[in-house]
């Protein structure tokens, strides 16, 4: 009796201006991985997914998840029962309906919404791959906050080894994403076209990729589960702009 | 790690001249990529390049070295006939990356299957799995776990997947090799990533030792539980302990829940069932002390003969002998600065291109088979004959040979065209 695959997965998506060209067929390649799941009838998989497609622009942090009646920071930050945090999915449906909400705008903070991502709450990584896939076609460095995100570098690599996390990086060839992949595990995979919006990027072959490596060995140590904020995210707060839908937070200093 | 190589790159050990050229992207696990490879001398290898450990964390270089020393202790024992051979442990950069990871040159194994999927076979009625070579295979598999614990070397990642089974053309028609020993521990020393990183295991297969984390180690002892799970696999019912959670899992293993074995066969000397069950019954017991080790499984089964198995005990004995009084083969010449690429036998083989390609790139003058080499029991000689087929001749020391010519430590085998008589394919004959 084989027991069942079980994994965490987060896509962290750049949804800046720079994405709008491609972020329809980022959503269509996504979608082939969920429609893996939900045709699993042996239910061989035990799958919850979720999204943090993520823009900056104005001092103000826009986002989307899986879960539209969840307000993100609030539930990762405010929520002092960690059992109750309500991110993830095992619903491919829902997850599709939210993904197509995504619009873009703005710039890209990138390493500050990988640092969100990894506070979502994991299952157990010694029962549970935890896998994060971070998408953008911009480098760091063509950015937003890019002295703050380098200085922080070390802090999260440091936490993707505590939260156990395999991280895919999916992006233009960076010395900031170089030294990110130097994370326990990670894959950096060079985007060969820069500010193309991605369109060259086989999102199928990434998601076969993602498949198989989380059906490999698995390690017993249980993996870090708390929240540890680096960019001060638990001190934004919610705006009500809803103009573009998702989440708005107004980032504070 | 740094990028994903791709295919058609070529990788640069740091500080030698070697280097190895990707042809294929073979499989993708979750410590490493592993590709088909030829090194500057032509010869195929599967190389691993390794996301884990990344240089980033700390016990990355204390890794390197620990990777060394696990190989050289199997390639200095009798596990190494048993284990697919590591060439070299090499750091190399990747594009324009300025850090350099690890990597591992292995030799390739053509063609065959792992015993997870010849399981499955049997299982779903597509190529059926004979009593006789199941018992074997059991034999074979844990001489080579009792092989490798006696190198001080624990897997800690045993399961059918695990295990290889290429073919070969005489004895249980398979070589079953025991890979994946990136991860392998050495019985007497801390591993690199002791409380940093758990140890690997997989699911349906982690020993008590995997599952009670914290200081707890995995030993031979957590070997030999899995050892037995595969052996109820093979053997019996199926993996005993399997569940379709981790939790459940975890609660069949920690309280000792396992049933007997089932045997889907009949031993000749059925008297020895009540043994074997009870030994396999302790292996997987959640208190290590309990356990047997795997020299005492691996002797129980010598004396476990099936119908078709020709002489019972008699016959396991001289299996496991000829184990131990292996030939290799391995190039004359080979780059300097690495190990040369070896192929082992304990068994009567035709020997051609598809196995000689591993040692040679002159292996394309080569048939299928080149020579035949067999071992004569009366007197544990290994000889050799030409293959009557082959297009080119084969010469022993430079000459051609009689059919069973005996062969000694240091011989050289080759090839040479019949008209042009030129001499290619220089093999050095290796006999303990």
């Amino acid at each position: 009796m084989p027991g069942r695959e079980c994994a965490d997965i987060v896509f962290c998506i750049d949804a800046s201006d720079s994405m709008t060209p491609c972020i329809g067929a980022v959503k269509d390649n996504i979608s082939k991985l969920t429609a893996v799941f939900s045709k699993d009838a042996l239910r061989t998989w035990d799958i919850r997914l979720d999204f943090l497609a993520h823009a900056f622009g104005n001092r103000k942090f826009h986002c989307y998840t899986a879960r539209q009646d969840v307000t993100l920071l609030d539930d990762l930050y405010q929520n002092p029962d960690p059992a109750t945090r309500r991110c993830f999915t095992s619903e491919t449906a829902e997850f599709e309906k939210a993904l197509a909400r995504v619009r873009t705008t703005g710039d890209e903070v990138t390493l500050a919404a990988l640092d969100i991502a990894l506070d979502f709450p994991w299952r157990p990584a010694q029962s549970c791959h935890r896998v994060v896939v971070l998408l953008t076609d911009e480098a760091v460095e063509t950015g937003e906050a890019v002295k703050l995100q380098e200085s922080l570098l070390p802090a999260l690599i440091e936490k993707i080894h505590n939260k156990r996390v395999k991280l895919f990086i999916h992006a233009p060839e960076s010395e900031i994403f170089y030294k990110l992949s130097m994370a326990n595990g990670c894959e950096y995979e060079i985007l060969s076209v820069a500010h193309d919006g991605m369109r060259h990027v086989d999102f199928q072959k990434l998601m076969e990729v993602i498949g198989k490596s989380v059906f490999i060995s698995q390690s017993t140590l249980p993996g870090e589960s708390d929240a540890h904020p680096l960019f001060g995210q638990e001190t934004w707060r919610l705006t009500d702009e809803t103009s573009l839908g998702g989440d708005k937070y107004k980032v504070s200093a | 790690m740094p990028p994903i190589p791709k295919t058609g790159t070529l990788i640069v050990p740091e500080n030698s001249g070697n280097y190895y050229s990707l042809l294929r992207h073979i499989h993708k696990g979750r410590m490493s990529n592993a590709y088909e490879a030829t090194d500057s001398g032509g010869v195929r290898v599967f190389l691993k390049s390794y996301t884990t450990p990344a240089p980033g964390v700390s016990w990355y270089k204390p890794y390197i070295a620990h990777v060394r020393e696990l190989n050289r202790r199997v390639s200095a024992s009798e596990a190494a006939p048993y284990c697919l051979k590591s060439n070299t442990a090499f750091e190399a950069r990747i594009g324009n990356c300025p850090y350099p990871s690890f990597f591992q040159a292995y030799e390739f194994i053509e063609g065959g299957y792992d015993l997870e999927t010849l399981l499955r076979n049997a299982t779903e009625g597509s190529a059926a799995l004979a009593w006789q070579r199941r018992v074997l295979m059991a034999k074979v598999i844990l001489a080579g776990i009792k092989k490798l614990h006696a190198a001080g070397v624990v897997h800690c990642d045993l399961k059918p997947a695990n295990i290889q089974m290429p073919p070969v053309s005489a004895g249980i028609g398979f070589r079953p090799l025991i890979v994946d020993t990136d991860f392998s521990i050495l019985a007497d020393k801390r591993a690199p990533w002791h409380a940093k990183q758990g140890y690997i295991g997989t699911p349906n297969y982690h020993s008590p030792e995997h599952l009670r984390g914290g200081d707890s180690v995995p030993s031979a002892a957590s070997d030999v539980f899995t050892a037995a799970l595969i052996l109820y696999e093979l053997l019996g019912q199926g993996n005993p302990c399997a569940r379709p959670t981790q939790e459940e899992y975890e609660k069949t293993v920690l309280t000792g829940d396992a049933p007997p074995i089932a045997f889907q066969g009949d031993f000749t000397a059925p008297e020895i069932v009540p043994q074997i069950t009870q030994l396999l019954l302790a292996a997987l017991s959640p208190d290590p002390i309990g356990r047997p080790s795997a020299e005492t499984l691996h002797k129980a089964f010598l004396a476990a003969a099936v119908a078709g198995d020709s002489s019972g005990a008699t016959s396991a004995t001289q299996t496991q002998n000829v184990a131990e009084k292996q030939l290799s083969l391995e190039p004359v010449e080979h780059p300097s600065g690495s190990e040369p690429p070896r192929l082992v036998f304990s068994q009567d083989v035709k020997v051609g291109k598809q196995l000689l390609t591993q040692l040679s790139a002159d292996a394309r003058f080569s048939s299928e088979p080149q020579f035949c080499l067999s071992r004569e029991e009366a007197t544990a000689r290994w000889l050799v004959s030409h293959a009557p087929s082959a297009k080119n001749l084969s010469l022993l020391n430079g000459k051609v040979f009689a059919e069973n010519s005996p062969l000694a430590d240091g011989d050289i085998l080759s090839l040479a065209g019949r008209a042009s008589g030129r001499e290619a394919l220089k093999i050095l004959v290796r006999i303990p």
